[in-house]
């Protein structure tokens, strides 16, 4: 049954699958008398237990990996973001547009992101057998924080580009329609013509 | 001076469940065995983390048993009270027995 399957996975993320083994097929055993939805609270459950015990037993070892996961991890982000650097100076000095403004170029940092996490994850896993799950959830704020602060300034910007507010760097011959520089004129008017971009440039993002 | 583990509530009426079944003690008939005695039933998510705590203790050790069609193919894994466990046990009751001395609870009489 492919659902004994799913649990035993669950809890084998919390214990070792010996034990995760016997675990399900006491679970199963009483699952006819007591229903799927007994079956699946106790799975929940159970491993919301052993997570918890996981953490309370030895909070110093957990919170040690943890740690070693936190410092590789900004290791790998101060890599990522000299990626980003040299590609944005690079970009800039080639294109016209900013490669940072680019909605490829934050989904591809937010997928590195996300490829250096789970294998931070895997090491973290190696060195905790048994609390892997414990010591990736102590982590977890640091894991969460990253990639959501590239969403969210991807979608800070995107009705700055539809409303054509976001900065472009171009020279100042550069007449083409939708091209405005920051702080040039332009035959709209102002860069702050439409009342987003007035937005963007009150609040200080561009500089 | 008391050496050795210091056993939770829980973790006494676990043990005496596991003393009382003899070989037969795995998580499905522990569970049976609290109910039938103590009249609470004990969730999958208390009983299983806390008989992963008294074998870490060493309170108790345990053996696979073989697979049965019944639970997925998946073997029971028994329970049995060892020496340090026994001990631990002991004490804990022992203790209760002490802090009784002299008093009287309404409806409990030790024989």
């Amino acid at each position: 049954m492919r659902s004994i399957h799913v649990a035993e996975w669950i809890l084998g993320l919390v214990t070792n699958r010996e034990r995760a083994a016997s675990t399900v097929g006491d679970l199963v055993e009483q699952t006819p008398a007591r229903g799927a939805v007994w079956f699946w609270f106790g799975i929940l459950r159970t491993a919301a237990s052993l997570l918890w015990r996981g953490l309370a037993d030895n909070p110093v070892r957990v919170t040690a990996v943890a740690m070693v996961g936190v410092a590789i991890d900004i290791v790998a982000s101060l890599l990522l973001a000299g990626l980003s650097g040299l590609v944005f100076f690079v970009g800039a000095r080639n294109a016209h547009q900013a490669p940072w403004s680019s909605g490829w170029w934050m989904v591809g940092l937010d997928g590195l992101t996300l490829i250096v996490s789970v294998l931070v994850g895997r090491i973290l896993a190696r060195s905790a057998p048994g609390r892997e799950l414990s010591a990736c959830l102590v982590r977890y704020p640091r894991f969460g924080i990253q990639p959501c602060d590239n969403v969210c300034l991807s979608w800070r910007l995107r009705p700055l580009r539809a409303a054509g507010g976001v900065p472009q760097r171009c020279g100042p011959t550069d007449t083409r329609p939708g091209r405005r520089c920051i702080g040039a004129p332009t035959r709209a008017g102002p860069a702050s013509a439409t009342p987003q971009a007035a937005r963007f440039h009150s609040s200080g993002f561009d500089r | 001076m008391v050496t050795g583990p210091s056993l939770g509530e829980f973790e006494q009426v676990v043990l005496l469940a596991i003393l009382r079944l003899g070989e037969n003690a795995y998580g499905v008939t522990i569970g049976a065995e609290i109910i039938a005695y103590t009249g609470r039933e004990p969730g999958p998510g208390a009983l299983y983390p806390t008989l992963d705590r008294l074998e870490i203790k060493g309170s108790v050790s345990s053996r696979l048993g073989d697979p049965t069609p019944q639970r997925g193919g998946r073997a029971k894994r028994y329970f049995e009270v060892n020496a340090k466990g026994l001990a631990a046990i002991t004490r804990a009751q022992q203790s209760y027995r002490k802090l009784l001395e002299g008093r009287e609870l309404p409806g409990l009489n030790y024989a």
